[in-house]
């Protein structure tokens, strides 16, 4: 269904790179701006539109989304899942499941969407619209856990062939930490969002600027907690990695990022204390902690998903299509196997001719010696061929070179015609 | 929490909260690098005395995997063949080649080549090949394409959990007597 593509594999997967280090940092603000509106929108529901504590208003107008991304943030998912199929190709899922993933994915945002937009439009928002909403925050996050899981079960490929039998696999303590790395990147972009929130205009009433001062101080507390709890979960993924997947790059990664998270608590406090205002570079930094995490799951992945060790994976597919397929199977199969000619002389330069010549000993005896033996028998020849056993104590045994009936044959006219006498 | 602080400096807790954030930084960084320590990120590559391609074994040549390993079929262990059989092909192929003179060499001195083991299980499992050669798994199940690699890598966990998933989805014994000693 999706296309072949073994050309330009390396452009696309710094594609695919880049749309997941673009779409990680809007899917976050989308998802942490819709969870703290819905929050304070039903704090304000549940006390009553009169005595709503100022603060919950200015809570609202400062996550208060703007929606013009939303739709760019729906196309770089679906583009960036796409991409991970064709690359990746994971014979890990049906592509059924990866459809109703994406589907899933799209109805979670748009549900988000649908409530945003009543958000933006300052219109309070009925139990409905509530529950509308929160039915998207749970599944756009559901979705993104299945999302690290997935992530997490392709650094394993030697598990995919077990998967079908025992689904439960899918889950994996490193899927649930690069989940929960994820969920802390969205504290700390959407605690930023609170704290250094500008763009909400001031609509009728002025709220006192201390009801302002309480939704930045929840934005600082979100942000600090996430950055203070990042290295502990990057610590923990270090560990819990499988072991193949782990190297120098992927450790000096994780330290770089840690040490970018220091530094942005170092920003954060200086701005706590009034020092400096710097909501571009603090800004800057955190979507450079989400570029450093994506470049994680990339560099892991690049060094367990190599073909060598993807080969052997495919043969537990159901055996019984192959008998009739014939040979269509062969991706695993490399090209000197499959090479069909049946030349004999190309065949016997191939295979035999490190071991043989026709007039000298090599490691076996000289053809001329034995092939003439054979000439009133050629069908013996082409048995001895096809299964080698021991004939001379002088030499050692000759492997068997795995020849099909046709190729021997070829082979064995071969050596009639060149071997003399 | 800490944006109290303004209202009365108090710039000792200051400091003292500055050094508290950054030793914890700094003991997580630490905790990370060795965590890839332990787990033998930084180890570097084992590297075989001699440099022996399976491509153009396995590949080129298309030699059947026991033609050296010769113990897979019967024995718990493939093995690693001996110098001899490398030298009953080596004797008379590409003897000018040098790391087939670093072969000759080893038989001149009548020392043992002393390959890096990469397929390393811990001393209290009980693995053999015969069985599993038997239960028709291909090698390159566990292997991966050895025939494509220069030089060997191991490309499989080769830890319990995987084991288990395999036995489990294929019906073989899982009782703790098959496998540990
Ligand atoms: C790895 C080296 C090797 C390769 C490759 C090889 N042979 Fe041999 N061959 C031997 C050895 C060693 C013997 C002697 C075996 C014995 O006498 O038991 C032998 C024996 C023979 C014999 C004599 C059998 C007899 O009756 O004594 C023939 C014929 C022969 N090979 C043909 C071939 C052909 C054709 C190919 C290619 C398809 C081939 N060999 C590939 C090593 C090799």
């Amino acid at each position: 269904m999706l296309p072949e593509i073994q050309t330009h594999l390396e452009q696309l997967k710094w594609l695919l790179i880049i749309l997941i280090a673009l779409v990680c940092p809007l899917l976050a603000l989308m998802l942490g701006g819709t969870t703290v509106s819905l929050a304070s929108a039903s704090l304000k529901h549940r006390t009553g539109e009169k005595e709503t504590p100022p603060w919950i208003d200015g809570l609202l107008r400062r996550a208060n989304p703007s929606v013009e991304h939303d739709t760019l943030v729906v196309l770089t998912i679906i583009a960036s899942l796409l991409l991970f199929k064709i690359i990746y190709r994971p014979q890990l899922f049906s592509n059924a499941a990866w459809i109703v993933l994406i589907l899933l994915l799209t109805a979670g945002l748009g549900l988000m969407v649908c409530c945003r937009y009543r958000l933006v439009d300052q219109r309070p928002l009925d139990r409905t619209a509530l529950a509308i909403g929160g039915a998207g925050v749970t599944i756009v996050a559901a979705c993104c856990l299945a999302l690290a899981c997935t992530e997490s079960i392709l650094l394993t490929p030697e598990f995919w062939p077990h998967l079908s039998h025992l689904p439960y696999l899918f889950l994996s303590w490193h899927g649930f930490t690069r989940f929960a790395e994820f969920l802390l990147l969205t504290c700390a972009i959407t605690g930023n969002a609170l704290l250094f929130s500008t763009t909400s205009p001031y609509p009728t009433s002025i709220p006192p600027p201390a009801a302002d001062c309480v939704a930045r101080r929840i934005g600082a507390g979100l942000s600090l907690g996430a950055l203070l709890l990042w290295p502990l979960a990057l610590g923990l993924e270090m560990a819990l990695i499988p072991s193949l997947a782990g190297g120098r790059l992927l450790t000096a990664l994780a330290v770089a990022s840690i040490l970018l998270a220091a530094f942005c608590t170092f920003l954060l406090g200086m701005t706590l204390y009034g020092k400096i205002h710097a909501p571009k570079t603090f800004f800057a930094m955190i979507i450079l902690l989400f570029w450093c995490w994506a470049f994680m799951g990339h560099v892991a992945r690049e060094r367990t998903l190599t073909p060598v060790a993807l080969a052997g994976l495919a043969v537990e597919t159901p055996t019984p299509a192959l008998a009739t397929e014939g040979e269509s199977i062969p991706p695993e199969v490399s090209p000197s196997k499959a090479a069909k000619v049946l030349n004999g002389k190309e065949l016997f330069e191939q295979k035999c001719s490190v071991c043989h010549r026709f007039d000298q000993r090599v490691v076996g005896p000289p053809l001329n010696s034995v092939v003439p033996g054979y000439r009133s028998d050629p069908e013996t020849l082409t048995a001895f061929l096809m299964q080698p056993v021991k004939r001379n104590p002088n030499y050692p045994a000759m492997p068997n070179l795995g020849l099909t009936a046709d190729q021997a044959e070829a082979i064995a006219d071969y050596l009639f015609q060149n071997a003399e006498p | 929490m800490s944006d109290k602080a303004p209202k009365r400096p108090g710039t000792r807790l200051r400091k003292l909260f500055c050094l508290a954030v950054f030793s914890y930084f700094a003991l997580l960084v630490l905790a990370t690098l060795s965590a890839s320590l332990v787990r033998g990120f930084f180890a570097p590559p084992t590297t075989q005395p001699i440099a022996f391609p399976h491509t153009t074994h396995a590949d080129k040549l298309n030699l059947a995997c026991d033609f050296c390993h010769s113990g897979v079929k019967q024995e718990a262990s493939a093995g690693v063949p001996a110098l001899s059989v490398c030298l009953s092909c080596h004797r008379a192929i590409a003897t000018d080649r040098p790391e087939i003179e670093k072969l000759l060499g080893y038989e001149r001195r009548g020392e043992p080549v002393r390959w890096q083991r990469l397929h390393n299980l811990p001393d209290f499992i009980h693995f053999t090949h015969q069985r599993h050669i038997q239960a028709e798994q291909p090698c390159a199940a566990c292997h991966g394409a050895v025939e494509r690699m220069l030089e060997v890598q191991r490309v499989r966990s080769l830890k319990m959990g995987w084991c288990i998933s395999c036995h489990r989805s294929r019906g073989a014994p899982r009782d703790c007597a098959t496998c540990h000693k």
